[in-house]
């Protein structure tokens, strides 16, 4: 794999060949300081640009217009990285060299009339199809009540991340989603796209010529505003208590959430020590609450952990019988308690670095990943793979019991199934 | 002896072997990963509901395959592979389905030792008593939150609507709490050893390791065993045309009515069309009629449904297609979605472009080394061997031949499912 970076006057495209992909991906990301409202505003937007467009009025039509493109997908993300917002679009065409060389320009024409020649008319998007969509996705936004965990993590993250991004989800902000218009979407888009920091990235066994020439046409219109990013990291959660939190639904088993978050980490602490310490406490498959809670007790079928980095916290997920609330709660505390217990991390602590590493060489087969890390790399000045490999290396079981020494427990959330009780 | 498969225009070659026991093994060696993925898988799922052996009828437990799958992948109970597999840093799973149920491992160290590792959990398995009264409460509780899924819920409902005797896909995958209560040790060992024989199985190595090396592992492995066939006959009702119940309609705690349709479409006999040629047929009729492209699915849209979506099954005699979406106008969804249905149009031009495109998901399979060994166990589950030459197959349809697998679809046999909001 060679990188390569292209500085140009307001901008860097990253250029990462490889022969490791068939295909040839090309995404540019575009970068803001967050802000609530970008949530509902990009979700919308990414299905106005990607669903029709000023020659493509119905999304058949596009379809059937990159099947010719032998399955050319255009796609767009929409993410929070701490203070960050990021969005992005991008395309993945089959490399030209198995199928037809004038793909190149064919595959970012597509692109082009898609992201830039948006479904507008007077300076709106067209009324008959932003009213399918919108209408479409406040159906599907709603629809999170009909999924049980998802409605549980929701409610979740509007306590535990009490004012920070993470507590914002288009369920949290449909009101603000119900209140935009054809022009206010249209507004957000002239700036979202043609005023923000962006950043290009291409991977695969492309010929760098015709990528070059054919991003040109694209970034011709664009003005790369260099906003001030503030630092990634948030704050820590501020709550003196612990927020228990019990709500009701008619379903079969219960969904539990425990959230703890920690205090004054170090860097190191943050980026690599905290990924160690979730392996072992709660994502592997012989965990520490995976074998006790389960295996050991019973308790549920499924129990994992997950990290927040920017939001220095880990949150234990559960699906019980509501009887079993006490007593899985009390499990999963001794179960953290285990975590300053060197002889039980002793036990887990190769493996957690085993799995890291095999992770870590996840990257090199996932154009996403590899993108994201290109980003991340602008942003916020990361270090390279097999670096970050060395540091995850360096972690000691001490570190994993110093890192235990800083947790506190701050909300349990429990959306209780009134049917299990019958059971 | 190791066979070579070329996978020409594609640039990729597989490796097949099969062991004088009767296991087979698939090779697919690449540098394009740094880790390697495993799986071994039998073809047995939750579709076996009654066999015959020795001329004796057993009756299977719903959830049997399932409960199996949980017995035998236990790393946990056995301190040894534990933290044998710790020390590799590999990842084990397992899962099962209708017709098939798979062991894997995904590793990046000493492949030859995750080999053993997962050849012993699946061909070493320990069923003992104690650890099959826990596992009770464990599916029980997975019990539960399968059927807290939606998609379950209505997936499990319309098959049973559709079908009358024909069991192989009205059993939950999971069976019930009733059914996996009556499990004991002395029965799972029992089917285990009528079904994880080495004719019904098979092995899959995809990902960064050395042909020659783990070929000559497997063999050491297997070398003093013969082969363990079992004279047993997989019993099936025969299926009655007509569907179960036509229309049904449940209350749940719902945002929205959740519509799903499931034509049962007799399978015909149509003479110079092979099974695989008409599955292919089939796959296109079902993207060009109620797929992206489609005009049903534009209208759809415009009607204000969400979640609309399609796929099909097959059993012996039937190929059905579910339809579902979500919305509050559900008679007009139906009525939509029978016009379609009734009257099937495809041009030439879509004909192609659908070929195109399952042109370039077939390339595109090789790209990651889970894609690979999906797709060899599905070709091994639906047709009993890989398919070397899916491109060529894929080319030689035509659209004659198409137009001639329209005309012999039956959508005559429906049945409708509602959950409506409580």
């Amino acid at each position: 794999m060679e990188y390569k970076q292209i500085k140009k006057e307001n901008y860097n495209i990253n250029l990462i060949k490889t022969d490791r992909f068939k295909t040839i991906s090309v995404v540019f990301t575009f970068v803001r300081p967050f802000k609530k409202e970008y949530i509902p505003l990009s979700s919308l937007l990414n299905t106005m640009l990607v669903k029709t467009s000023k020659k493509y009025k119905q999304s058949r039509n596009i379809v059937t217009e990159l099947e010719k493109l032998y399955n050319m997908d255009v796609f767009s993300k929409l993410s929070i990285l701490g203070n960050i917002f990021t969005l992005e679009y991008g395309i993945e065409f089959i490399n030209p060299k198995f199928t037809d060389h004038e793909m190149y320009d064919k595959s970012f024409s597509m692109f082009k009339e898609l992201i830039f020649n948006p479904n507008v008319d007077d300076n709106k998007f067209s009324s008959k199809e932003f009213q399918i969509y919108k209408n479409n996705q406040i159906m599907n936004i709603e629809s999170v009540k009909d999924n049980s965990t998802m409605f549980a993590e929701v409610n979740y993250n509007k306590i535990m991340f009490k004012k920070l991004p993470y507590e914002n989800t288009p369920f949290s902000l449909l009101k603000l989603f119900k209140e935009i218009d054809e022009k206010s979407l249209y507004k957000f888009y002239k700036d979202i796209i043609f005023d923000s920091k962006f950043i290009v990235t291409v991977v695969g066994d492309f010929e760098e010529e015709l990528i070059l020439k054919n991003i040109n046409k694209i970034t011709k219109y664009l003005s790369n505003k260099n906003y001030e990013l503030s630092e990634l990291n948030l704050n820590e959660i501020e709550t003196n208590k612990v927020n228990e939190v019990v709500e009701q639904k008619k379903l079969n088993q219960s969904t539990l959430l425990v959230g703890y978050k920690f205090y004054n980490l170090t860097d190191f602490e943050r980026n690599y020590v905290l990924q160690i310490y979730n392996l072992i406490l709660g994502t592997m498959n012989n965990s520490i609450l995976f074998v006790n809670v389960r295996e050991k007790k019973s308790l549920c079928y499924s129990i994992s952990s997950y990290i927040h980095k920017y939001v220095p916290s880990i949150t234990i997920e559960a699906g019980i019988n509501s009887n079993n609330y006490d007593k899985t709660i009390k499990e999963i505390k001794s179960c953290v308690k285990l975590m300053k217990n060197k002889d039980e991390i002793n036990k887990l602590f190769t493996n957690a670095l085993n799995t890291i590493n095999l992770t870590l060489n996840d990257y090199y087969e996932d154009v996403n990943k590899i993108v994201n890390h290109y980003v991340m790399k602008e942003i916020n000045n990361i270090v390279g793979i097999e670096e970050m490999r060395e540091n995850y290396n360096k972690v000691t079981v001490e570190d994993i019991v110093n890192l235990n020494k800083k947790i506190e427990l701050n909300t349990i959330y429990f959306l209780e199934g009134t049917n299990d009780k019958k059971n | 002896m190791i066979k070579k498969i070329n996978y020409k225009n594609i640039g990729e070659v597989m490796y097949e072997e099969t062991l004088p026991n009767g296991f087979k093994i698939i090779y697919y060696p690449t540098k394009k990963s740094k880790n390697f993925y495993i799986s071994i898988s039998t073809l047995f799922g939750a579709n076996v509901n009654k066999y015959k052996k020795n001329n004796k009828i057993i009756e299977v437990i719903p959830g049997t395959a399932h409960f199996l799958e949980h017995r035998i992948m236990d790393f946990t109970k056995n301190k040894k592979a534990m933290d044998l597999i710790n020390g590799l840093g590999s990842m084990p799973n397992a899962y099962t389905m209708y017709d098939i149920t798979n062991y894997n491992l995904f590793g990046s160290v000493d492949i030859l030792k995750n080999i053993k590792l997962l050849l012993d959990c699946v061909f070493k398995a320990k069923i003992l008593e104690k650890d099959v009264k826990k596992e009770v409460g464990i599916i029980s509780e997975e019990i539960d939150m399968e059927n807290d899924n939606l998609s379950y819920k209505i997936m499990s409902n319309i098959f049973k609507n559709a079908f009358v005797k024909d069991k192989s896909i009205t059993t939950p995958i999971l069976g019930t709490k009733e059914s996996i209560s009556r499990i004991t040790s002395k029965y799972l060992i029992d089917i285990y050893n009528d079904f994880y024989t080495y004719d019904k199985m098979h092995m899959v190595v995809t990902g960064d390791f050395q042909l020659e090396e783990v070929s000559e592992y497997i063999n050491s492995y297997f070398k003093n065993t013969k082969s363990n066939k079992k004279n047993i006959k997989v019993i099936n009702e025969k299926e009655p045309k007509e569907v179960n119940i036509p229309y049904k309609e449940l209350r749940e705690d719902v945002t929205k009515t959740r519509t799903s349709i499931l034509y049962k479409i007799p399978i015909p006999k149509i003479k110079g069309i092979s099974p695989k040629k008409f599955d292919n047929y089939c796959n296109i009729i079902l993207k060009c009629v109620l797929g992206s492209t489609s005009i049903v699915s534009e209208k759809i849209k415009e009607k204000n449904f969400t979640k609309f979506g399609s796929y099909a099954i097959k059993t012996k005699d039937y190929y059905m297609v579910e339809i579902h979406a979500s919305g509050d106008n559900e008679d007009e969804f139906i009525e939509l979605i029978n016009q379609s249905i009734n009257n099937i149009k495809i041009t030439l031009k879509q004909f192609q472009s659908k070929i195109n495109s399952m042109i370039s998901m077939l390339i595109l399979n090789f790209e990651d080394i889970y894609e690979v060994e999906n797709m060899v166990t599905n070709q091994i589950k639906m047709d009993g061997k890989i398919i070397k030459n899916a491109k060529k197959d894929l080319e030689s349809l035509t659209y004659n031949e198409l137009k001639r697998v329209i005309k012999s679809l039956d959508f005559k046999e429906k049945t409708i499912l509602k959950i409506k909001v409580d």
